[in-house]
């Protein structure tokens, strides 16, 4: 009962979002008559949503694999590393031609850079051939430091010091002007993910006991993390090439529907993509009706500025972090 | 028969002195205590049987494969293994946290129930798993370890690391009833565990680790644990003490 009326709450969470995305604006509410900008609201909506479903799944699955709450892309260094390897590829791509393109990033350069993010973190918080959770957190933490002080390194390398690049791929934002085909096939990956996640989620279920415990009831642990790694890696290599690395939703999302459905991870799942999907759209929402002297808040700003006191709340709940209540 | 076959085993870990020195012994059905100092290699004993870790030299044996050879379903249907921590990074219920044990085995109904009841965890059923103590925890890992046990129906190796570490007297003693059914059951368990005169009260037979990690005695239990072999092993006095039942407890003397 619990767990229907979690996922009710969600889903009506995210109709909710998307209506505010769609119909709420600086000019005030109702959708708007001028095609072309109701369009872009809807892209950006489906965009927002997509991003958001990406992050959240990814989040909880390196949550529930690396047996730590506080585990989440952005946390380890995997958006920084995606981060860094947009403009590394951007910094080659101007050597080679002279010309920076920045609504094109390179989605090799994403991968890369995320893997090897993720790979250096997971490398460097072994101790004794076993992960250390405390270590692996401050590794990620220094990653992301370290990944993002490169960026701005290589950033500065460029034409007007990479300013064009600063705006999205920096810090993230959504602005739904990919093609449409683009964005369909991401929400497609997600999809497909979410239905992988769910056929694993027993098994996710069984690698919250020790690693012992877990081979010893018939887990197997050592596949259930490649294909982990691999899942969460491709979700926010996706998510960064659609909207620059933005954080939190990762990190709250998964806590947030671990409160409303407990932590099943078969129904977990399904309720931590609609609330990384509310929760964007909402926070692209937002951005759309504050407006700066500089033009639109960049979309990882609100995802901060809503994630984290949302997060500092359900720790203090003790709101179903690993080893809390239900 | 030969339940765990471990022939001149030896294991460190990475960048780490060696654990295990050439063990070599032959593990049968009925229960096995492993004795020793904190550090001997006991817990890693249990890995290596469990197949988590193989060994640097020599082999061991579960049905003759090394346990890491085994995957999924088939090493669940051989061995069950309990930890000396009990962490689950998960908000589960106890219930929740027993059923894990039925993960890739049938859902025999009934089965969990059992378990509970005899562990003593069914009021606890509901309650969150991490606002339990200590002791709970283990009782709890305990009735998970007993409900795959009893859903596969036929003899394995049960491996418990420790198990009645936090447990007050009546719980103890509680536990060790289940492990003698076990071993009744002609399971092989493996026990470790530091409280000599449970050892020899529960064991048929005793392996009693070194602090180089070498094999430093086995046999039957009431042999091995006795006062100069203890002595020796742990490097403090004992005092022999008999019991209302007539057996003999080992009591340390203070240093």
């Amino acid at each position: 009962m619990r767990r229907v009326a979690g996922i009710l709450a969600l889903l009506l969470a995210c109709v909710a979002s998307w209506l505010f995305v769609v119909g709420v604006g600086e000019d005030g509410i109702g959708f708007l008559n001028d095609e072309f900008f109701h369009d872009l609201r809807m892209d950006r909506a489906a965009t927002a949503a997509i991003v958001g479903a990406a992050l959240a799944l990814s989040g909880m699955l390196l949550q529930a694999i690396l047996r730590n709450p506080l585990a989440s892309p952005f946390v380890l260094g995997v958006t920084s590393g995606a981060g860094l390897g947009i403009v590394v590829a951007a910094y080659i791509g101007y050597r080679a031609t002279g010309e920076l393109s920045p609504g094109n990033p390179s989605i090799a350069g994403i991968f890369v850079g995320s893997f090897g993010a993720l790979g250096l973190v997971l490398m460097l918080s072994r101790r004794r051939g076993v992960l250390d959770p405390p270590t692996l957190l401050l590794v990620g933490v220094m990653i992301s430091i370290l990944f993002g002080a490169m960026a701005s390194l290589v950033q500065s390398m460029l034409k007007d010091g990479g300013f064009e690049l600063q705006g999205r791929w920096m810090l993230g934002n959504i602005d739904g002007g990919e093609d449409w085909i683009v964005r369909w096939g991401v929400g497609g990956v997600v999809g497909i993910s979410l239905i992988v996640v769910i056929i694993l989620g027993t098994t996710l279920d069984a690698a919250t006991l020790g690693d012992d415990e877990a081979r010893s009831i018939g887990a197997d642990l050592g596949l259930l993390r490649i294909v982990v790694f691999l899942i969460a890696g491709v979700l926010t290599s996706l998510a960064v090439w659609l909207a620059g690395p933005i954080g939190f939703i990762g990190l709250v999302c998964p806590h947030a529907a671990r409160w409303l459905v407990g932590p099943k991870h078969r129904v977990l799942s399904i309720a931590t993509v609609l609330a990384g999907a509310a929760l964007l759209m909402f926070a692209e929402g937002i951005e759309d009706v504050v407006k700066t002297d500089s033009g639109r808040l960049p979309v990882g700003v609100m995802t901060a500025l809503i994630g984290g006191p949302v997060f500092v709340i359900m720790l203090r709940r003790g709101a179903g972090v690993g080893g809390g209540s239900t | 028969m030969t339940a765990i076959r471990l022939n001149r085993v030896t294991f460190s870990y990475p960048k780490g002195e060696m654990v295990l020195n050439q063990i070599t012994t032959d593990v049968p059905a009925g229960c096995t205590v492993l004795i020793g100092p904190n550090g001997a290699g006991k817990s890693t004993l249990l890995r290596l049987a469990l197949g988590s870790i193989e060994p640097q030299e020599g082999t061991v044996f579960i049905d003759q494969r090394p346990p890491a050879s085994y995957r999924g379903k088939e090493l669940a249907k051989r061995v069950a293994y309990m930890g000396q921590t009990g962490e689950v990074a998960a908000a589960f219920t106890v219930l929740d946290v027993v059923r894990l044990a039925q993960h890739a085995l049938p859902n025999v109904k009934g089965i969990v129930q059992e378990a509970m009841e005899a562990c003593e965890v069914s009021d606890l059923r509901d309650r969150a798993y991490a606002s339990l103590s200590v002791g709970q925890r283990q009782r709890v890992m305990l009735a998970r370890l007993l409900t795959q046990v009893w859903t596969v129906g036929r003899p394995m190796v049960v491996l418990a690391d420790e198990p009645t570490a936090a447990l007050d007297p009546r719980h103890a003693m509680r536990v060790e009833s289940i492990l003698r059914r076990l071993s009744d059951e002609r399971h092989a368990v493996v026990v470790a565990m530091h409280d000599l005169t449970a050892a020899r009260r529960l064991g048929d037979r005793a392996i009693a680790i070194g602090n180089e990690g070498t094999l430093f005695r086995e046999g039957l239990a009431d042999e091995v644990i006795s006062r100069p072999i203890m002595e020796d092993l742990f490097g403090v006095g004992f005092e022999s003490v008999e019991t209302a039942d007539g057996r003999r407890s080992l009591l340390a003397k203070p240093l």
